[in-house]
């Protein structure tokens, strides 16, 4: 969500990015959208006979957070992941 | 028409119905939210276990909502700290029933003032581990406070109890 701050996700989306399970990512972004730290809205189904999904980003507020907890946090895997595609 | 949908995506379903029907209506819109989420969902295996954690979410929601008024941690403390003073005082009020009205004072044995006093003492200390498990001890002084308090209050009843000999 920091890295393209304006784009939409979706929920399972979300999920796959994070690794988290349903029951750990939506009580998260239940406490965020609370907070105002995310904005949600409906999508029209892409295909058709499908429902509409929920979708989410950052608000701001949230990518302000985001940023300064990014800031402060290291990104101990990134950087393993990183230094191993370079050797 | 369920016949050729498989069975782990069939238990998928109905879990995720149940999970939109118990959501408390103050989460109401993430229930959809959740549930239309699993129609992106390919694999059945994924849909089953997506399932469950929204299940699970609903549930938690549920309790926490349901209960959240009374059950925070705050105001446990605020009612531990006082119903063992408001008990002790009870138990004084029935000492003094007793020294000023000869309330079962012919009575050998203990009656049935001496039984309410006893209880009244001694199911204050739910109330009184209740109060210290839930106190912020990072603000001593306001453990101090109520805690010295209760200390105060059973100590004047059960120094009544002494001092007039019952």
């Amino acid at each position: 969500m920091l890295e393209q701050p304006l784009a939409w996700r979706h929920g399972y989306e979300l999920l796959k990015a994070t690794g988290l399970k349903s029951g750990t990512l939506y009580p998260l972004l239940m406490r965020l959208s609370d907070q105002s730290l995310l904005a949600s809205e409906w999508r029209e189904p892409e295909k058709p006979g499908k429902p509409p999904r929920h979708v989410y980003r950052l608000t701001p507020d949230g990518l302000a957070l985001a940023r300064e907890q990014a800031r402060d946090a290291p990104m101990p895997a990134v950087a393993g992941k990183w230094a191993g595609a370079k050797a | 028409m369920t016949d050729n949908i498989p069975l782990l995506r069939q238990c998928a379903v109905t879990l995720m119905r149940y999970a939109v029907r118990i959501m408390p209506d103050a989460r109401a819109p993430w229930a959809p939210a959740m549930q239309n989420e699993m129609s992106a969902i390919e694999s059945d295996g994924e849909a089953l276990r997506w399932a469950i954690g929204c299940l699970a979410v609903s549930c938690i929601q549920k309790i926490k909502i349901s209960f959240g008024g009374f059950m925070n941690r705050q105001k446990i403390n605020n009612v531990s700290a006082v119903i063992p003073v408001v008990m002790s005082f009870f138990a004084l009020l029935i000492v003094l029933t007793v020294v000023i009205t000869g309330w079962e004072r012919h009575l050998k044995d203990e009656g049935a003032a001496a039984h309410i006093f006893q209880i009244l003492i001694a199911a204050q200390l739910p109330f009184v581990l209740s109060f210290l498990v839930t106190a912020n001890w990072k603000r001593g002084v306001l453990v101090a406070r109520p805690l010295a308090f209760q200390f105060l209050a059973i100590g004047l009843a059960l120094g009544s109890v002494a001092f007039f000999r019952l």
